[in-house]
């Protein structure tokens, strides 16, 4: 109970924590109104979400919150790109993208964190569990914070590349998602690389949090991936440039 | 007639440029065929049946009933699928075309108990399997 718990908070977490700190290091000097604006629509989505889950659950022959789901990481990536485009809107559209992944994983917590039975059966596990993953979430991300801090010192391009890397995940996960409710036709797999690098290990469980690291992905994936990939890479050399 | 010609010239290659992007199009388009459904279970934590045969290189559709009145979800990494199934609810997912093979999935919640695989038996053996369970 207790690993596990460790494991599902750090699953949905770390994503967001990562995502947070690549953008915290971008709106630094505006740190709080990214606060500000990131926590309103988070909180309010969350709540939204939480309270129709049964609802939106059973909309679409069962693929309700699936398709919400990948709306919101499309969001996620469209909110990134236009940040990046639009100087104007950064700030904004940066903390509603992080607001878009912090509704999925909070909602996907308080679900678990509000199991029948969970809390009466082992609260202190579930209590311990949270800290455990929450202080190692946070723990990375500050650690991922000043190595941003650092690279964009040093190379901006290396910023814009992580940052990218980090808006593609976003859109992986939607294929996934549509792929498995069949909104999108999966194609071949185009590799398979379980046995090199498995997505359970704690590099792959990094890299998948990190960029999306899939063991075998299909083809559609791997297209669309590079594809966002690009845009997104294309808007943040806009956004040097601009400079 | 020049006109004709030129705008004639311009469409065969544009059309060669639009090969590629409908291509993609239609890799996007959902597909319509029918699909085999397969039923799940979960009860007391446990996946029913445990160990569930599909026919390997065919898109499935999985119906998973949550019987128990919490949430579980569905996690497999060898599918590459993940799902939450609400408590006394009901999810569907799709999954293949698949290999021949073994795929584990397991409950998120309770992955103690919660254990299943999927096994995608090559056309022949699927017909043996279906022939030696017909009621």
């Amino acid at each position: 109970m207790l690993i596990n718990t460790v494991l599902m908070f750090l699953r949905e977490l770390l994503p967001l924590c990562l995502l947070l700190a690549t953008l915290l290091v971008w709106h630094r000097s505006v740190w709080r109104s990214f606060a500000l604006y990131f926590a309103f629509p988070s909180l309010l989505m969350l709540s939204l979400i939480s309270l129709q889950m049964v609802w939106i659950s059973e909309q679409l022959d069962g693929l309700g919150l699936e398709l919400l789901y990948s709306f919101l990481y499309l969001s996620c990536f469209v909110l990134l790109c236009l940040s990046a485009l639009k100087a104007q809107w950064a700030l904004l559209s940066s903390a509603f993208a992080a607001a878009c992944l912090f509704s999925i994983s909070g909602s996907n917590l308080l679900l678990y964190i509000w199991l029948p039975g969970q809390a009466e059966n082992t609260p202190a596990d579930l209590v311990l569990g949270s800290a455990l993953g929450v202080g190692i979430g946070a723990s990375i991300a500050v650690l991922w914070y000043y190595l941003l801090t650092e690279l964009k010192q040093w190379r901006i391009q290396s910023f814009a590349l992580l940052l990218s890397l980090s808006g593609a995940r976003q859109v992986m996960m939607t294929s996934a998602l549509l792929i498995q409710s069949d909104w999108l036709v999966a194609g071949p797999q185009l590799w398979q690389t379980e046995q090199l690098l498995s997505e359970q290990s704690e590099l792959g469980f990094f890299l998948q949090a990190l960029m999306g690291y899939e063991a075998t992905p299909s083809l559609s994936q791997v297209l669309l991936y590079v594809l966002c990939f690009t845009v997104l890479f294309w808007c943040c050399s806009l956004m040097e440039k601009k400079r | 007639m020049k006109n004709i010609e030129l705008k004639k010239r311009q469409l065969r290659k544009n059309s060669k440029k639009a090969l590629p992007i409908t291509a993609l199009l239609l890799l996007t388009l959902p597909v319509v065929a029918e699909q085999s459904v397969f039923e799940l279970r979960i009860k007391d934590h446990l996946f029913l049946p445990s160990v569930l045969y599909v026919p390997a290189g065919e898109k499935v559709k999985l119906l998973v009933l949550n019987q128990d009145p919490s949430p579980e979800e569905f996690e497999s990494f060898s599918l590459n699928r993940e799902k939450v199934i609400l408590g006394k609810g009901k999810a569907t997912l799709f999954v293949g075309p698949l290999q021949p093979g073994k795929y584990e999935f397991f409950g998120e919640y309770n992955p103690d108990s919660a254990q299943g695989v999927l096994i995608a038996l090559p056309e022949a053996e699927w017909l043996q399997h279906k022939a030696n369970h017909a009621y």
